[in-house]
């Protein structure tokens, strides 16, 4: 019994130390970059927050942004997130009161470039710019946004995930 | 000769011409020139601190749970360049996406650990890391300036233009996976020709 | 021994036909529907082949010389002293008739080099292909440049006028498009796919000649009919549309990528005809032809090993014995 004790920690305890000084090396470095992570991604969202609503300031609740300027309301802005045809398409989306989409703008994507990445740009993006929430569709779904030609499935994601996550904040905001 | 150790991995046991291994990164971030760049800096930085420190401990870790004790400590130093490319690199981070993490099941760097430095002193591991790392970079790199030329008919390292657009209108293909797997495809063609006609001489 | 009484080795009965006299007669059998396609989309068509034509023979020529299969100086080749260059003719011409008429000449001329060096030479030359080399030339193309390989022009016009194919217009905006238009090719597509009659003439003229096994066709066409059928779709526009014909008679019956066997070859026809008609109807693209036979193409060497001809004499075994044997 003893003989086989000392085998199995001769093989656990160099593991287990292996182990603990892994741990110890990642929390160190956790540690040093968990301030410097954070404030990467909400300069992100501030960025695209300021994109949307220029000039705006943004108080958060649990779903979306309101915006407001001097006093006034301007709308809300929130992130749509869904699948695209090779990655998830983020986007923020600033949204007024009335139903009608202020501006978008893609944070991330990774489409098939050349051909989906297109839907990040402003010549597709700009079709948005005051649409009514209902009429965010392609035009082959009876709606008014052209789709990129070669990039259909892009376009329809990022479409209807527009569409959709508007209508859920409008009714919340109601 | 120590040399040998360093200029194996960079030409004659090529770990992806020659040894084709860690094709999986390879594949998804030769697309573009800068995340090759972006990826071999990750490899470079794990293959090194993997086998300095495996070769440290090889008389330490009992041969029954090594392949464990590498993968953690590989994971380990995966996790660190992840979170360091995550707060100060944040744009390439978000482009290398899945594939960084994946340095952890990358073949080359368990191979080297397992096969090398596991075996021979920390000098020789840490020139052997060296050479595997530059012979990686080079055929990632390579690869990429291809796929890049083609696929979007310009070269762009962190912004800076290094070949102007040539054409309108690129191949999209050369930029999907079929792309990668025919640059590879081209390039070891090129190199076993060469290498057949040197041994008919 | 008097003479009558020798007996040879097989084949006892002869016939004219080689790999050259059926190539002819396969460019033949295509020149209705590439007279077509010159007809409707004009001069620019003709371009398009001529230089799809050349880009592959000279690809092919190339590909020879680097393999050491071929010792021609440059004097050969200025008084045209090449070997038949048949096969690669067809692939150039079979990969022009599946292009739009308005695609930029130098993409032809890659996907042509591209087919021929890829898919042909890069696995040793005639015979030995896996996948059709004018297909793979195709979806190269389709993969590489979509937007120029779906931008269609109307027949007739010789304008660049855009529009979309009539799979196009059916998918996308639910429009049929007269029958008679289908058949006689007045609608808009690749060069040499828009006529079913001229395609129609083509394959008959080759079944009755006997290169190729009119069993491949009918399933084919026979499957995409019934299963759109089945399915509510029209069946008539179904096989008269997109590439089916152009497919079924010129690329799904190729001797070298398609099986060899009778059963084998219904087998490629049904399998291909489902994968169309899935693409078609819920695929990302109008159309799935030059798809279909390409899955299909990689499966041949399964449906040969799994349908094998009876040995003579031999009992009957069960359809998957013989391979589970081995």
């Amino acid at each position: 019994m003893g003989e086989e004790l000392k085998r199995i920690l001769g093989i656990a305890i160099p593991l287990i130390i292996v182990c603990v000084l892994s741990g110890a090396a990642l929390t160190a470095s956790y540690d040093l970059t968990e301030e410097r992570i954070e404030a990467v991604e909400q300069e992100k969202i501030t960025e695209s927050l300021s994109i949307i609503f220029p000039g705006a300031s943004f108080t958060a609740t649990d779903d979306y942004y309101s915006a407001t300027m001097g006093g006034e309301e301007m709308g809300y802005a929130f992130i749509a997130e869904g699948r695209g045809y090779s990655s998830t398409i983020k986007t923020m989306v600033g949204l007024y009161p009335n139903g009608t989409i202020r501006r978008i703008y893609v944070v991330s994507q990774s489409e098939t470039p050349g051909l989906g990445t297109s839907i990040a740009e402003p010549d597709f993006t700009s079709q948005f710019n005051g649409k009514r929430i209902e009429d965010v569709r392609l035009r082959q779904d009876g709606g008014v946004i052209d789709a990129i030609t070669g990039a259909t499935i892009s376009s329809r994601a990022i479409t209807d995930t527009v569409r959709e996550r508007a209508e859920v904040v409008l009714n919340e905001t109601r | 000769m120590k040399l040998d150790e360093l200029t194996k991995g960079v030409f004659k046991y090529n770990p992806i011409f020659y040894l084709v291994l860690g094709l999986c990164p390879l594949l998804a971030v030769s697309t573009r020139v800068d995340n090759a760049l972006g990826m071999s800096l990750g490899v470079f930085f794990v293959l090194v601190s993997s086998n300095v420190i495996i070769s440290l401990f090889r008389h330490w870790i009992p041969s029954q749970v090594r392949i464990p004790c590498f993968i953690v400590v590989i994971a380990s130093f995966v996790t660190i360049v992840e979170l360091f490319m995550h707060g100060y690199a944040p744009e390439l981070y978000g482009r290398l996406g899945i594939y960084l993490p994946l340095i952890v099941v990358n073949c080359i760097i368990l191979g080297r650990v397992e096969a090398f430095a596991s075996k021979k002193p920390v000098f020789d591991s840490f020139l052997d890391a060296i050479g595997m790392s530059i012979g990686f970079t080079l055929g990632i790199v390579g690869i990429a300036v291809c796929r890049e030329v083609l696929s979007t008919g310009k070269i762009a390292i962190f912004g800076y233009t290094l070949v102007p657009t040539f054409t309108q209108s690129p191949s999209v293909m050369m930029i999907l996976p079929p792309g990668a797997f025919l640059t590879i495809g081209v390039i070891m063609a090129l190199i076993n020709y060469r290498s057949i006609r040197k041994e008919g001489r | 021994m008097p003479a009558e009484l020798i007996v040879s080795h097989s084949p006892h009965v002869r016939s004219d036909a080689s790999i050259d006299t059926i190539f002819y007669a396969v460019i033949i059998a295509l020149i209705p529907a590439t007279v077509c396609g010159i007809y409707l989309f004009g001069i620019r068509a003709l371009y398009v082949i001529l230089v799809c034509i050349s880009s592959a023979m000279l690809t092919e020529y190339v590909a020879m010389r680097l393999m050491g299969e071929m010792e021609l100086s440059i004097d050969d080749l200025l008084h045209l002293r090449l070997p038949p260059p048949t096969g690669v003719i067809i692939t150039g011409l079979l990969l022009a008739l599946c292009l739009p008429p308005n695609i930029p000449l130098w993409m032809a001329a890659i996907g042509a080099a591209f087919a021929v060096a890829f898919a042909k030479c890069a696995f040793g030359g005639l015979g030995h292909n896996i996948f059709n080399p004018a297909l793979v030339g195709r979806a190269f193309l389709m993969a590489s440049w979509p937007v120029a390989m779906t931008t269609w022009t109307k027949p007739l016009t010789y304008d660049a006028i855009t529009t979309a194919t009539p799979l196009g217009l059916w998918k996308m905006q639910d429009i049929a498009t007269p029958y008679m238009d289908l058949a006689l090719g007045n609608v808009s597509g690749s060069i040499g796919e828009t006529s079913a009659i001229a395609l129609l003439i083509g394959g008959i003229y080759l079944i009755a000649k006997r290169y190729i096994d009119w069993r491949t066709p009918l399933s084919y066409i026979g499957t995409v009919a019934v299963l759109a059928f089945v399915l509510g779709q029209d069946p008539i526009f179904h096989i008269l549309a997109g590439g089916l014909f152009l497919g079924a008679f010129f690329m799904a019956t190729d001797y070298v990528t398609t099986p060899i066997t009778r059963k084998g070859r219904i087998i490629f026809g049904v399998g291909a005809g489902i994968i169309v008609v899935v693409i078609r109807l819920i695929g990302g693209y109008p159309e799935g032809v030059c798809f279909s036979i390409l899955l299909m193409n990689a499966f041949t060497p399964l449906i040969d090993r799994h349908v094998r001809p009876q040995v003579y004499g031999v009992k009957r075994k069960s359809f998957f014995v013989s391979s589970a044997n081995k």
